[in-house]
């Protein structure tokens, strides 16, 4: 018999299968660990690099900030013990002396220096490069000392002191692996599979004491309805967010969950594009407002999840400003508007519409039933909506390089009002900032600019007056809603509070109660 | 017989789901694009035979308009990829050679890609629409019939009526089409039927995937789609569109399975 190589290889690869099939040595639930389902995988834990909503939740856990917002968005000490403005443009934070490392080596200003330093560095870039340009030097003093010079006034400093800090010295992500991030947090990463799962170990030696869990099982799970069957099945303990608002009386009555819903600051809006010959015109913006029926869409298509938005920021927000004036939908008056826009309905209630304009969104199916909402209602008052979707990557590429009419997305934990500079003023254009529908406006630009450098509270408050009530008459954007964060989680948890932007910030000091059967 | 009641069967849903089709603007009880936000998810009742989906649409119009859809894809897809592979079969049959071994490796290279991956990646990067769909699933549809044509062309090649053809002086075109195609039909009308039920399917998970109909358009693979997310609290939404699917489908192998029977037979 003739010696066949093939056949040894393929003897081999089925043993190595059959390997995989058994048990891996770290099971799925280790005891004491609670599981907790994400709809998107973290992208980056490197608190330098994480970006999308998943990726900082989750890097909050494991990495601690000089500050840190709570859940009212007021800026708390974490890493910092005090901290004070010495002149207009010093900042000097004074570092707690008992943090340590996870792998024991002491936190000082060293880090801090080297983890703001890596994220300007125009070679790393870090998406923090943009938020921190006001940022001129950053200065060690002493080993617990640090020092900020800013290049001019900035208000919405206390912001850029939110990045997680790493120990001097950690690379880039992609020259190493993520897996041996290490930070200070209460918790520790323990495994780290793309696509699948993060496992967090709890930091026995945190400064602030050991968490009561012993550690979190964060498992991607991308479709809403399968995380409800796995909520049942038993296999996740915690979901906020991201579940068909239909599913929760089916989870109510056929699950011990616990649900409960809570205000958030999330801000869903219609993008506009400004460079469009019609979208330009402010009556006809006006007219997209009124056509909406936001009420509508939030009691059926979101079952009361969400409330109507005046603008981006919410009345527990110091700078809202509660005398803007709301859009209700009123259909007649959007097609006043859009008659004297000089846009006539060709056959009055017949098939022609007025003009067409595409509307892109996401596949996700929610996304996609909110937009043929939307394609109806603006079929009502004349207005043709041609509904594209596209798949994450391709939606938010168009929408940063302008290639759009109209989309919707949603502004995720809007602290500072400055927030308003990189979506409204002219040299915020992507990808300096996120005025993605090139909203141009002299008067507009000039309040954004004195905002972010006066420090006086009541002065910013009434610069961001003016600033909401321009964006309401002139409507670069169009608001919708602000959503409502929803929790799912089994019975027995205790100690998690909720926070208004989706952090998962408290989960270090939640914890199972021992009667919670599994 | 057997062969025969299935191909009756087989005949009977087809006319009535193309009836139903076609007269679908008269029958339907609603539109199957008008948006009642407040009646969403309602069960079946008087008003809503089937009952309602998300958006308060009636199941059954949409349904009724969907079959249209299912049709037109259907169709085209399978009509388009017959027109290809005719031309492409018999130019590679009739004439051989390099030109034979050239189309050949071509039809290989296509084949050896899974159809319905080739036809997502086409859909992704053309983006969706029902157009983009059947040119993706022609993409690869044309090799069948291309090889059968071909092969069909290869075995009367040598035949005494076509000797005589060409001895005539028949140019190729005029033996090809007048005197070789006549005698293929049999053949791909049966593998027709069964594209058709293919076409569809592929259509079905292509809408299902978010790569096919654009909505609203009521198509059976959206409506899975989109009922999918409430299986636990509205299978209607689902079972109706499925059932649609299932029996076209059904219809469409039953009449394929009883045309081989019938004209195999015959051409024994």
């Amino acid at each position: 018999m003739k010696f066949k190589p093939l056949s040894l290889f393929l003897f081999l690869w089925a043993g190595a299968s059959l390997a995989a099939c058994l048990p891996s040595p770290r099971p799925d639930r280790p005891r004491g660990y609670l599981v907790v389902a994400l709809e998107s995988h973290p992208t980056h834990l490197d608190p330098r690099y994480a970006t999308d909503a998943d990726s900082v939740r989750v890097s909050a856990l494991v990495f601690n900030s000089l500050l840190r917002p709570d859940a009212h968005s007021r800026f708390q000490p974490e890493l910092a013990e005090s901290w004070q403005l010495v002149d207009t443009t010093t900042y000097l934070f004074r570092l707690r002396k008992n943090v340590t490392f996870h792998d024991g080596r002491p936190l000082t200003a060293e880090d801090v220096r080297y983890t703001y330093e890596s994220a300007l560095d125009p070679a790393s870039r870090s998406p923090w490069r943009g938020p921190l340009q006001t940022v001129k030097a950053v200065e060690a003093v002493g080993a617990y000392g640090i020092r900020f010079r800013l290049r001019a006034p900035y208000a919405a400093f206390p912001e850029s002191a939110t990045l997680g800090i790493v120990p001097a010295g950690t690379p880039a992500p992609g020259s190493v692996s993520e897996t041996g991030l290490i930070g200070s947090g209460a918790f520790s990463v323990e495994e780290l599979s793309p696509g699948e799962r993060v496992v967090l170990k709890a930091n026995p030696s945190y400064w602030q004491g050991r968490p009561a869990l012993a550690g979190l099982v964060f498992r991607t799970i991308p479709d809403a309805i399968v995380r409800a069957l796995e909520f049942k099945k038993g296999t996740v303990d915690f979901i906020q967010n991201d579940i068909e608002p239909d599913m929760l009386p089916w989870l109510k009555g056929n699950t011990d969950a616990s649900v409960t819903t809570h205000q958030g600051t999330t801000f869903q809006y219609l993008g506009v594009n400004l460079d469009h010959p019609v979208l330009k015109i402010r009556e006809v913006r006006r007219a997209i407002a009124h056509a909406i029926d936001r009420e509508a869409i939030i009691r059926h298509l979101l079952k009361g999840l969400a409330t109507r938005a005046t603008g981006l920021l919410s009345p527990e927000h110091w700078a809202y400003e509660s005398s803007v004036p709301g859009l209700p939908h009123d259909p007649e008056q959007a097609k006043t508007l859009l008659d004297s826009a000089g846009f006539p309905d060709p056959d009055g209630d017949g098939p022609l519409p007025r003009f067409k304009l595409s509307y892109k969104t996401t596949t996700l199916d929610l996304r996609r039933r909110i937009a043929e909402a939307f394609k109806e209602q603006l079929g009502r008052v004349g207005i043709e909506l041609e509904v594209r979707t596209y798949e994450w990557g391709t939606f938010y590429g168009d929408i940063r390089k302008g290639n759009f009419h109209l989309y919707s997305l949603a502004w995720v934990g809007a602290i500072d009002p400055d927030v308003y500079f990189s979506l409204f003023h002219s040299e915020s254009f992507p990808p300096q900032g996120n005025n993605r529908g090139r909203y141009r406006n002299a008067e507009l630009d000039r309040l954004l600019e004195s905002g972010r450098r006066r420090l006086d509270l009541e002065e910013r408050r009434r610069i961001y007056s003016r600033v909401q009530k321009t964006l309401a008459l002139e409507l670069p954007i169009i608001p919708l809603w602000w959503v409502k964060n929803v929790v799912v989680m089994k019975p027995g948890i205790e100690g998690f509070v909720p926070y208004p932007d989706g952090h998962l910030i408290s989960l270090k000091k939640a914890s199972l109660s021992p009667g919670r059967s599994s | 017989m057997g062969d025969k009641l299935s191909l009756r069967a087989g005949v009977i849903i087809l006319a009535a789901l193309l009836g139903l089709a076609a007269l679908a603007p008269l029958i339907a009880p609603h539109s199957p694009t008008e948006q009642n936000l407040e009646q969403d998810l309602l069960p079946s009742s008087g008003e809503h035979l089937l009952g309602t989906d998300k958006l308060g649409r009636d199941i059954l119009s949409r349904i009724l308009y969907g079959a249209r859809v299912s049709a037109l894809v259907g169709t085209s897809t399978v009509a388009l990829s017959v027109l290809i592979g005719i031309t492409i079969g018999s130019l590679s049959g009739y004439f051989g050679g390099w030109l034979d071994h050239l189309l050949m490796r071509v039809v290989d290279i296509l084949m050896a890609f899974p159809g319905i991956l080739l036809a997502i990646a086409f859909t992704a990067v053309l983006g969706p629409g029902l157009d983009h769909v059947i040119l993706a699933l022609c993409l690869i549809g044309w090799t069948g019939y291309a090889r059968l044509v071909r092969a069909e062309i290869l075995a009367i090649r040598e035949r005494e009526f076509i000797q005589a053809a060409r001895a005539l002086g028949g140019s190729p075109g005029r033996v090809i089409f007048v005197h070789m195609l006549p005698n293929l039909l049999p053949a791909l009308l049966i593998q027709a039927t069964f594209g058709v039920a293919a076409a569809i399917i592929a259509e079905g998970s292509l809408s299902f995937l978010g790569l096919g109909a654009e909505p609203p358009t009521p198509s059976w693979g959206s409506m899975l789609n989109e009922g999918r997310q409430f299986l636990l609290v509205a299978p209607h939404l689902t079972t109706f569109p499925g059932l649609a699917i299932m029996l076209t489908v059904l219809g469409l192998n039953l009449v394929g399975d009883g045309l081989r029977d019938r004209l195999e037979k015959r051409g024994k």
